[in-house]
């Protein structure tokens, strides 16, 4: 019985815990888009990992929100911190310490778009 | 003469990071804050967690950010939660939902004390709803005299509540704070002050 009630519980939506997971979302997204050294980006990837491990297990419970958000950031993570490995070492060393433009218009568009829309969702912005 | 190749490197401090850091802090406090459910909270434990360890080995490295910010939050989340366990009030008192109040005056006000300094550190506004979401779009430029903090840094901040003392590990040191409250929930003005050298190990009681 006990458990039977247990399950039910893990099972409901969670508007607090989808706002603060959204909000995390938020704050990485701003974070890897704002840094330029894979030392830096490496430093959040526990952290990193620890909230994607949340995220699919509570969409998992209840079928909630946007299952690609997670996906999406995490290939944004590795494909950015790809462009700070050695192959791309020669544009770090020609001074353009960024990442590189095509980068940002392809895959920077996509876990934001789906940040916005989930923080429209929830009533985080309007 | 030699270099000293035993000390530990320092990294610079990462302003970015730490601003980073602290939004997570304060996204997960206000889940905390909001939820009384235990089971909901414990799913953010890993979370918190890794804001723990993420904190302090940046800590480690650079001797910036605050070191007891993820013990603080986890150390919350965790009493929090035994709070709601069936030994204590919630289940003496089935209606209510609310966390005892005790508790939140104690252990709350610490962590989000320690969240609150670290926003003002970093110049982050204080908080509203409003305000975070619409910070959360932005992000900041390191103010112009932020520097990285030093290993004895001026802990100052703006408090509210009662009278407590606190003590505060950083960098290995532990640092003792009188926080004088006027007991005016409504006066942000009140200060409090740190002082280095104490040994003291008490942390509302628990210790660490």
């Amino acid at each position: 019985m006990s458990n039977q009630v247990n399950t039910i519980e893990n099972n409901v939506f969670n508007p607090g815990l989808e706002i603060a997971l959204v909000k995390i979302a938020r704050v990485l997204f701003n974070y890897i888009k704002s840094e330029d050294q894979l030392q830096h980006l490496l430093q959040i990837r526990p952290l990193f990992d620890a909230w994607l491990e949340e995220l699919y297990s509570y969409t998992n419970r209840t079928e909630g929100l946007d299952t690609d958000l997670g996906l999406e950031l995490n290939e944004w993570l590795i494909f950015k911190t790809e462009f700070c490995e050695p192959e791309h070492a020669q544009q770090l060393r020609e001074g353009k310490n960024n990442i590189d433009k095509d980068f940002i218009d392809n895959y920077g568009k996509i876990p934001e778009n789906i940040i916005l829309y989930l923080e429209r969702k929830l009533g985080i912005i309007e | 003469m030699s270099e000293n190749n035993d000390s530990p490197q320092i990294e610079p401090a990462n302003y970015s990071f730490e601003v980073a850091l602290v939004r997570t802090a304060r996204a997960l406090f206000d889940y905390v804050e909001l939820e009384n459910n235990p089971e909901a909270i414990k799913k953010i434990f890993p979370i918190l967690a890794s804001l723990e360890k993420a904190s302090n080995d940046y800590v480690n490295l650079t001797n910036s950010l605050h070191p007891d910010l993820g013990l603080e939050l986890r150390e919350w989340a965790t009493l929090k939660s035994e709070f709601l366990s069936p030994e204590h009030s919630i289940n003496k008192s089935p209606q209510s939902k609310n966390i005892d109040r005790d508790f939140i005056d104690h252990y709350g006000d610490s962590a989000d004390r320690i969240i609150k300094y670290l926003e003002n550190s970093l110049g982050l506004e204080p908080k509203t709803t409003a305000d975070t979401n619409d910070d959360l779009h932005n992000i900041p430029k390191p103010p112009s005299l932020w520097e990285p903090s030093e290993a004895e840094p001026p802990y100052t901040g703006v408090i509210a509540g009662t009278d407590h003392v606190v003590s505060f590990k950083t960098g290995g040191l532990n640092y003792n704070h009188t926080l004088i409250a006027d007991g005016d929930l409504s006066n942000d003005n009140d200060t409090f002050n740190g002082k280095g050298g104490d040994a003291g190990h008490d942390h509302f009681g628990s210790k660490y």
